[in-house]
């Protein structure tokens, strides 16, 4: 499926992946963003999956799994951006691959709407542990120095707010109106 | 089952503190443990979506409170995005926003594989549509639209460029310009106009007399062969500056104009705003162009593109060239603005408010676009385009009350419907399209020229008739069956064959208004 074509893919077919690409790459960024906990490296890793899924557009064939495809890629990419950086990732190339293997590896449309309104949910305290993390980037040692806790309280607050986040959004799915049965 | 020991340690990798000991124990488990797997992945979407959620905050610029905290050095990398094309919903806010306005028109900006990304090599914005322009050869933007720091000429028509921090510029030919960086301009001979959005705000048009630099928001800056340079502000202020020491020399307001030649300045009696096109006349004169080439094409069975004749308001004219012109017949409704100001639309308001339509023939292969926005969805069922009535050979192409494209065929005297997709905005210009593919067997459903839903036709002796056909509402329904659209149409084509996907993204992308919610 990933052969090169030695002519290089059509205008048309680059002009697909480009598009499919534009539409989906907020879930090979979320899918990169898991694998990668140090966030400065995630603009790279989707940059160089771009571009290899470009260069190899005449290897997709409509239709099929574009999300699978991007985030094999992506998958490649993010182990080769822990090669060159010098970073060390705290999971071997094995289970990273392991990883990419689970049915579950590619994440489904972001939630983000849902999202916004579950975190209005959280404590002031908890909020601003989430806005450091993921606004500001910062790793939880950061975040200990600048509301001055102990980088394992960080840790242990982060992991609950994800937690009750993930349930609060998952409600959210339930609560969602379901849509009606055609009316022809 | 709870395993709260692989949750913490699924964490503990997700925030990069694990010791060594628990990064093997965690590394072993992803390795040989399916449910480790799983569980990971469970715990890691919440973790990319919240670092999504973060981008976007940053973007809309909600991260004072946070980057507060942070060192320079930490601030300077949350905040830049050097790679326009990757960029989600995150820091170049104004790409985001071009990427959902333009529908995907970013999709286009692409640099060589593998080519080194420098500032020089940077794409700093893109085209948005132009008209007819033509450039001097290697002084254009590049293949996909894209503006990168350099040189510009363009000789003839009128171009329309968004920068990456969301500074519209549109400029009428001939004019000359180099492109600085995100926030610099020089312009050599022509006239540009910039449209500057409070972020931007400096944003600096410069020329061999003065510098005009953008105080918000919107002013036009016009160099003439002799090098006399004059700024007409349409809205906000501009200070004008020397071009060498950088010495204030003038602030110039709303509604008013300056010439600059050598050190001395002339008011002028009025902004020059004919010397300007706005972003919609660029756009507009772009879709007009498109429609002159679509009226020639010898698959159209009927091409309307909502233009009213003041002989006869009640005539829907079909425009196209090689059709049966096949005019509708207005009832009720009304002729107001269309997607730009000077483009005509229909506005179906009123009970009985529809077009009427015969189209000639039985078809195999059809495909219908039209251009739409959406006031209300009164009805279970809102249609755009249908056949009157459950003849057979017709069809219902309609918009349920949540928004989702439903259509049907009607063969041997059944309904065959397609799945309910996608989400029509209210209140926004959209680009629908229906197309029945019978070598494919398809029935596809597009919006704004994205495939939303593709359903299996495979029904050989199916013949689409639009013989009795209106735009707008169903004739001969059922008693309480009311199908009335509420909203505006303003162009719609129907052709006897199936067109691909790259085409209606074609027509989507020239047809597109240039703002959110037009």
């Amino acid at each position: 499926m990933f052969s090169m074509n030695p002519d290089g893919p059509s205008p048309e077919a680059v002009e697909e992946v480009e598009r499919l690409f534009l539409k989906k790459q907020s879930v090979v960024r979320a899918f990169i963003c898991s694998l990668l906990p140090d966030f400065s490296l995630v603009d790279d890793v989707l940059h160089e999956t771009f571009l290899t899924l470009r260069r190899k557009a005449g290897a997709y064939r409509p239709g099929s799994n574009f999300d699978a495809w991007a985030c094999t890629v992506a998958r490649f990419k993010v182990l080769e951006a822990l090669r060159t950086s010098g970073k060390r990732s705290q999971l071997s190339e094995d289970a990273i691959h392991a990883l990419a293997a689970c049915e579950e590896a590619v994440p489904q449309d972001p939630r983000l709407d849902r999202l916004d309104a579950c975190l209005s949910k959280l404590g002031p305290q908890t909020r601003r542990l989430v806005e450091l993390r993921y606004m500001g980037a910062c790793m939880p040692e950061e975040i200990a120095r600048i509301v001055d806790w102990t980088p394992g309280a960080v840790n242990v607050a982060l992991s609950r707010a994800r937690q009750l986040l993930r349930d609060c959004v998952d409600q959210g799915d339930a609560q969602l109106p379901q849509e009606p049965q055609p009316l022809l | 089952m709870q395993d709260p020991r692989l949750d913490f340690l699924v964490h503990g990798f997700l925030d990069g503190g694990l010791s060594e000991e628990d990064a093997e124990e965690l590394d072993l488990r992803i390795r040989t443990e399916p449910t480790a797997r799983r569980r990971f992945w469970e715990l890691a979407r919440m973790h990319g979506e919240l670092r999504l959620w973060g981008e976007r905050r940053v973007a809309q610029g909600h991260a004072a409170r946070t980057l507060a905290h942070l060192p320079p050095e930490k601030t300077a990398r949350i905040l830049p995005r050097k790679r326009l094309w990757v960029s989600v919903s995150a820091a170049a806010a104004a790409v985001a926003l071009a990427a959902l306005v333009f529908g995907g028109r970013f999709s286009s900006q692409v640099v060589e594989p593998h080519a080194p990304v420098s500032a020089s090599r940077e794409v700093l914005g893109l085209r948005v549509v132009e008209s007819e322009a033509v450039y001097v050869s290697g002084k254009g933007p590049g293949n996909a639209g894209e503006l990168r720091a350099g040189d510009y000429e363009l000789q003839e028509g009128s171009a329309y460029f968004r920068l990456r921090n969301g500074v519209d510029l549109t400029l009428q030919g001939p004019a000359r310009f180099t492109l600085h960086d995100l926030s610099r301009i020089t312009l050599v001979q022509g006239a540009i106009r910039a449209l500057v959005p409070e972020g931007a705000r400096g944003f600096t048009i410069e020329s061999s007399e003065a510098r005009f630099e953008d105080l918000g928001t919107e002013f036009g800056v016009e160099v003439d062969a002799q090098g006399r340079s004059a700024v007409s502000v349409f809205d906000g202020e501009v200070r004008v500056k020397t071009p060498d020491t950088n010495r204030p020399l003038a602030l110039v307001r709303f509604g008013q104009a300056l010439e600059v030649k050598g050190r001395e300045l002339r008011p002028l009696q009025k902004p020059s705003s004919a010397s300007f096109p706005s972003m919609e006349a660029v756009a507009s004169r772009g879709w007009q162009a498109e429609s002159r080439r679509l009226r020639q094409d010898p698959d159209l069975l009927a091409y309307y593109p909502f233009e009213a004749d003041p002989a006869d308001p009640h005539l829907l004219r079909d425009a196209a060239l090689h059709g049966t012109g096949a005019d509708g017949t207005i009832q009720g409704a009304q002729w107001v603005t269309g997607r730009w100001s000077g483009k005509s639309a229909l506005q179906f308001e009123s009970p009985g408010d529809g077009v009427w339509l015969s189209l000639p023939g039985e078809h195999k292969d059809v495909s219908m676009a039209a251009w739409i926005r959406v006031d209300r969805l009164d009805h279970p069922l809102n249609a755009v385009l249908n056949t009157n009535g459950w003849s057979e050979g017709g069809f219902h192409w309609q918009i349920n009350r949540i928004g989702s494209l439903s259509s049907s065929g009607i063969y041997g005297g059944r309904h065959g419907s397609i799945d309910q997709k996608g989400r029509v905005p209210l209140g926004q210009w959209v680009h629908l399209a229906l197309v029945w593919d019978s070598q494919a067997g398809e029935l596809r459903h597009f919006l704004n020229g994205d495939v939303l839903c593709v359903r299996g036709w495979k029904h050989p002796g199916f013949r689409v008739s639009l013989e009795d056909a209106c735009i707008g509402r169903l004739e001969k329904w059922e008693p309480g069956d009311h199908r009335e659209f509420r909203g505006r149409i303003d162009e719609m084509a129907v052709w006897r064959r199936a067109l691909s996907g790259a085409e209606l993204k074609r027509f989507a992308e020239l047809g597109s208004p240039t703002r959110p919610g037009q």
